[in-house]
């Protein structure tokens, strides 16, 4: 099979069992959501604190939904043996990797597109704005955070305190997608041009091509048994 | 000058204290580990011969 | 290397080590001028800046001794990895430690997110992390696989954080150690360099240690197994 048919089919295989379950969506909006209002409480800025505060919010909030969806997902695979069957499976480990980040990045997206009217609303944001550079941020920070957060759910996954090594691992690496995330969105909120973010663009970018690259490279070295 | 001294002496001392702590952490370890071997040793010689 | 030669390496690594930690510190306290602006303080910066140094490239030493491992799948790699790892983690302590106590004396401040402090306390998570799934894992070659895994993608994950935090321009923050490269007198390089190559000596002589420990550690393993046969 050729790579691209085995990372679409995994990717499917993916979807239809998310389809079914909803357990990682679940997990993702109900702990996003919770911590929104968290925030809110926690903080009660006013419209223009909020502003300078919510892009590091919004990105803490899908970072840790992101990591609580993904230990979901990988316990859901765990639980059926399907590690097992990916090592079995007569496929080049890179593109098993491709087929998991593809939907990974996927349900993260969605999830994240779900949970940011929320955010909204909580802290009085006005995101809609310029909603393809939102996209553009979104999408670039999230393929950053799935690209490792794959690799890793698999380096976990059948470790002793496996919800404790995928933050512990994650969080730490993630930090340039978050920094530079952050930074992206709060340009957004202040309706600055995105010609200041240059930067930090290419920085997401470049994250997102050398950890895809090296995580694709080094995903069979996970799967072995 | 004179918070100076006492954060130039702390972070020195803690610096050495961090190392020279290492340091014997490492040789107890490793003692405990000499004598875990030859216990062992002595083990597969009573086992083998002995 | 046999039992004889490691120990007269070591007994000269120690050596080494302890005579240049004495100059350097003779040069530290006693042939260095004080610094103008900061004071006595300042003289942290020759265990601050050298330990980071030292620190970085035991990392890069796990880095490659994890693809060595990968390579090669002879343990020896994975205990060069996991002892530089070790050592490296004590070195990003210390960096940690000294600079929030020169910042706090020069600045008023403990901590300011400038990018090489912010940088080192990444890696500081990222290999205690590192350290931590090896604890979980008791099969040898399982736990050597995945923390190779994890020392290549920590490693190449420093310079991309760095930067990051490079572009932040809001808050202007102090830089530790930064503007001194600028404005050293000679008598501070040569300091500054004794320091490099004491602390790079002690920094080989823990690793030596810790790597003796982790042999033993490999030997007692089979030697149980042996015993179980």
């Amino acid at each position: 099979m050729s790579a691209w048919r085995v990372a679409t089919a995994l990717l499917r295989k993916d979807l239809l069992a998310e389809w079914r379950t909803k357990d990682v969506s679940t997990a993702i909006l109900l702990f996003g959501f919770t911590i929104a209002v968290s925030f809110s409480f926690a903080f009660e800025p006013t419209p223009d604190e909020a502003r300078v505060i919510a892009g590091g919010l919004l990105w803490l909030g899908f970072l840790f939904s992101a990591v609580l969806g993904l230990n979901r997902g990988f316990a859901r695979e765990t639980a059926n043996n399907c590690l097992e069957a990916l090592r079995l499976a007569p496929a080049d480990p890179g593109s098993l990797y491709l087929g998991k980040l593809l939907s990974n990045v996927l349900l993260l997206l969605v999830a994240e597109l779900v949970l940011l009217p929320v955010f909204g609303l909580f802290f009085n944001l006005a995101l809609w704005s310029r909603p393809g550079w939102l996209l553009l941020i979104l999408l670039l920070g999230t393929w950053g955070v799935a690209a490792l957060g794959t690799l890793f759910s698999a380096v976990s996954a059948n470790t002793r305190m496996q919800e404790l090594m995928l933050p512990l691992l994650l969080l730490p690496l993630t930090v340039p997608v978050l920094v530079a995330a952050v930074d992206l969105t709060t340009l957004l909120l202040f309706n600055r041009p995105m010609s200041e973010g240059s930067m930090q663009f290419r920085l997401l970018a470049g994250f997102d091509i050398i950890f895809t690259l090296l995580c694709w490279l080094l995903f069979g070295y996970v799967l072995e048994e | 000058m004179d918070i100076g001294l006492k954060h130039l002496f702390w972070a020195f001392a803690l610096f050495w204290l961090l190392h020279a702590g290492y340091l014997l952490n490492l040789s107890f370890r490793q003692k405990r580990l000499a004598d875990e071997l030859r216990a062992l040793k002595e083990s597969l010689n009573r086992k083998a011969g002995g | 290397m046999s039992d004889s030669t490691y120990h007269r390496v070591s007994l000269a690594v120690s050596a080494t080590a302890l005579v240049l930690l004495l100059y350097a510190f003779y040069q530290v306290f006693f042939i260095v001028p004080t610094e103008a602006k900061m004071g006595i303080v300042q003289r942290i910066f020759y265990i601050h800046m050298p330990s980071a140094v030292v620190s970085f490239n035991l990392f890069f030493v796990v880095c490659i001794a994890s693809i060595g491992y990968l390579k090669t799948r002879r343990l020896s790699w994975d205990r060069a990895a996991v002892s530089a790892a070790e050592v490296g983690t004590i070195f990003c302590a210390a960096v940690l430690i000294t600079g929030p106590l020169w910042g706090k004396a020069v600045w008023g401040i403990w901590w300011t997110f400038d990018p090489r402090l912010t940088t080192t306390l990444v890696l500081f998570l990222i290999f205690v992390g590192y350290l931590m799934l090896r604890l979980y894992q008791p099969e040898p070659h399982r736990r050597a696989r995945l923390s190779a895994v994890v020392g290549i993608i920590g490693f190449v994950n420093v310079p991309i954080v760095y930067l990051a935090n490079r572009f932040r321009g809001q808050h202007p923050a102090p830089v530790l150690g930064g503007g001194e490269g600028s404005g050293l007198a000679p008598e501070m390089v040569v300091a500054l360099l004794w320091s490099l190559a004491a602390l790079h000596a002690l920094g080989l002589l823990l690793f030596m240690q810790r790597y003796r420990l982790e042999r033993m550690r490999t030997e007692v393993n089979e030697l149980y197994r042996a015993l179980r046969a």
